[in-house]
């Protein structure tokens, strides 16, 4: 482990973050969207989320499902935007799910993020990778002296990962959905405000491991914009809708007539 | 003249094909549409030609126990919390498995959508079952396959021979004045559909074997051993590949050489097999432009269906389920669907001519 010990040392050091999450009465989320070329982000649920991902939405993440299996979470505020979100996604770029308590270590979920129900004043962490802890240790509720921290391995870049502007912490967002307007925001605030270590940690660690998501990085905003428009061709589809039962139920109609017919001719 | 039975499977399984594609139900349900309206105005008088109806009630006992099971075990949920029954709790190794519970109404659209598919599936057979006779089927299998066709005809007939047996012992009773419905009918007439359909299978393989099927006489051993590694192995190049293609997960050049050396491995297998064996055959089934086009209106609606670019249907095809979503009508996979209706016309001018 001690690649966890190590990330843990230099997270303790920061003080911004323990700071903010002391002020987190609910579950604090820490998204690391290192390897998509952005930062550490840290949010805060407030009150009791019933679930991992009320908690994700809560603290102001949105998130996107496999269409195939719903409950595996394939994007965090619209990104990657490589994975075509169908099926789940593979082993080596995917958003693992940790749980944490405040200063402690980060354990890897044994259930998915619907079925989980955290505690208030736990922490969650989202990281994306090929099962990568999060960048940064659960945020301790109080700044304390740390450990000596060993020598940080090749994946960790050289200085820690100070944390991305809290993207507006309580914002009421109950469902996936919210994305849409949730994911702008945060996006944004994170592009300007982690531009100095973004670039350096995702050329360390995600370039050996998902050469194909760090491309998508200087287009994330873009592409969370250019993912929005659902709703003009979900008026073509109400259309197509229509159009598609009308056809099936002509079609079933003219079987059940003919199968009559037959029926009858055959007496 | 009837149409080469072939024909009919290849159709009914490129329709199954696009069925395990997708999981949008607009498209599952034209699906089951256009097989069961082929299947009732195309079917021949033949016993065997209800099998549609009973693999449709099959099919929708299917799609009540996923969602049966899907209420009582949970697994996806949502925002949209329906009704909440009693959870049941377990103990913490086994977190992960929920008895009980809130169900909502995106997981019970995704256990539909789920359903749906299967039960497509077992339309698409359905209508294969109806519209072409099994027996005719494998009498037109190369020579090689003989040796296992004996078995194939076993579990080939199985199906729809049950649909006959059941009608036939259903009759029987009725005329005897004895006409049971409902649950009750199924326990009355479970064990004598069976007895009769089994009796009938393995009748029809004793007869082939007293007919000289699956004899290796005057064959070399070596030739034989040949013979069976190719096949085998062609056979399962040809898995492989179609597993590989159908499933869209695996690189598409991977799995289509896998295919092509398998159905090499299996051309060239099936060649050395039927070098030696000479049969003679009574009314052999040719194939036709018929055959060929009907054949060509299922390769439509599955390419169509493969072949969808996002723009026109290809993103529609697994419609998402949380949040939940009015799934879209796939354009162009809808349109192959239709040209799949053509085997009506050409049935019909058939008839006419």
């Amino acid at each position: 482990m001690p690649t966890a010990l190590a990330v843990m040392g230099l997270a303790m050091l920061n003080a911004p973050v323990t700071a903010r999450a002391a002020d987190c009465a609910g579950v604090t989320v820490v998204v690391d969207f290192r390897s998509l070329g952005g930062g550490v982000q840290t949010g805060c649920a407030p009150g009791d989320p019933a679930s991992g991902t009320a908690a994700l939405s809560g603290a102001g993440f949105g998130y996107t499902f496999a269409a195939r299996q719903p409950g595996f979470v394939c994007r965090i505020n619209g990104r990657p935007g490589s994975d075509p979100c169908v099926a789940a996604s593979p082993p080596t770029a995917y958003w693992g799910y940790w749980h944490g308590q405040p200063g402690g270590s980060w354990v890897y979920s044994g259930t998915s993020a619907s079925a989980h129900d955290p505690a208030p004043g736990s922490v969650e962490g989202w990281s994306f990778g090929a099962g990568e802890q999060p960048g940064i240790a659960p945020p301790a509720p109080a700044p304390e002296p740390t450990r000596p921290a060993p020598q940080p391995p090749a994946p960790e870049p050289g200085g820690p990962v100070p944390p991305a502007p809290q993207p507006q912490p309580g914002q009421p967002a109950q469902q996936p959905t919210r994305q849409s307007q949730t994911a702008a925001p945060t996006t944004t605030t994170e592009a300007t405000g982690a531009t100095t270590t973004a670039p350096s940690s995702s050329g360390t660690s995600a370039g050996s491991t998902t050469p194909g998501s760090t491309s998508t990085a200087g287009s994330s905003s873009p592409t969370a914009v250019a993912v929005r428009p659902t709703a003009d061709t979900s008026s073509g589809g109400t259309v197509g809708l229509v159009v598609g039962i009308a056809v099936i139920a002509a079609l079933a109609g003219l079987g059940i007539a003919t199968a009559r017919r037959r029926a009858k001719a055959a007496e | 003249m009837r149409l080469h039975p072939g024909a009919w499977w290849l159709w009914a399984l490129c329709l199954a094909a696009v069925a395990s594609r997708t999981t949008n139900p607009l498209l599952l349900a034209l699906v089951i549409a256009v097989a069961g309206y082929v299947a009732v105005s195309c079917r021949e008088d033949t016993p065997w030609a209800s099998a549609y109806g009973v693999f449709l009630k099959f099919a929708l006992v299917v799609i009540a126990i996923r969602v049966v099971l899907h209420v009582l075990l949970g697994g996806v949920g949502g925002p949209t919390v329906l009704v909440t029954l009693p959870e049941i709790p377990l103990p913490e190794w086994m977190k992960g498995i929920r008895l009980g519970g809130p169900v909502s109404a995106e997981g019970l659209a995704f256990a539909l959508y789920q359903g749906l598919q299967l039960a497509t599936l077992l339309c698409c057979v359905g209508a294969a079952n109806a519209l072409a006779n099994a027996k005719r089927l494998l009498r037109s299998l190369p020579a090689a396959l003989y040796e296992v066709s004996v078995a194939v005809v076993v579990a080939l007939t199985v199906a729809p021979q049950l649909v006959a047996s059941a009608r036939s012992v259903r009759r029987a009773r009725a005329l005897r004045g004895d006409a049971v419905r409902g649950v009750k009918a199924m326990r009355v007439l479970m064990v004598p559909v069976l007895e009769d359909a089994f009796e009938r299978s393995l009748e029809l393989a004793a007869a082939m074997d007293s007919r000289g099927y699956g004899r290796a006489a005057g064959l070399p051993r070596r030739t034989r051993v040949v013979t069976g590694v190719l096949v085998l192995g062609g056979l399962v190049g040809l898995c492989v590949g179609a597993f590989g293609l159908l499933g869209g997960s695996t690189p598409g050049a991977v799995a289509t050489p896998v295919l092509a050396a398998g159905s090499v491995l299996a051309v060239a297998g099936l060649w050395t097999g039927s070098r030696r064996v000479r049969r003679s055959r009574y009314r052999p089934d040719r194939w036709g432009p018929r055959e060929l086009l009907i054949v060509a209106s299922g390769l439509v609606a599955m390419l169509a269906t493969f072949l969808a670019p996002d723009g026109l249907g290809g993103a529609a095809l697994t419609p998402g389920t949380v949040p939940l979503v009015a799934p879209g009508l796939p354009l162009l996979p809808a349109i192959g669907l239709l040209c799949a209706l053509a085997p009506v016309v050409v049935v019909r001018n058939r008839v006419d001519t």
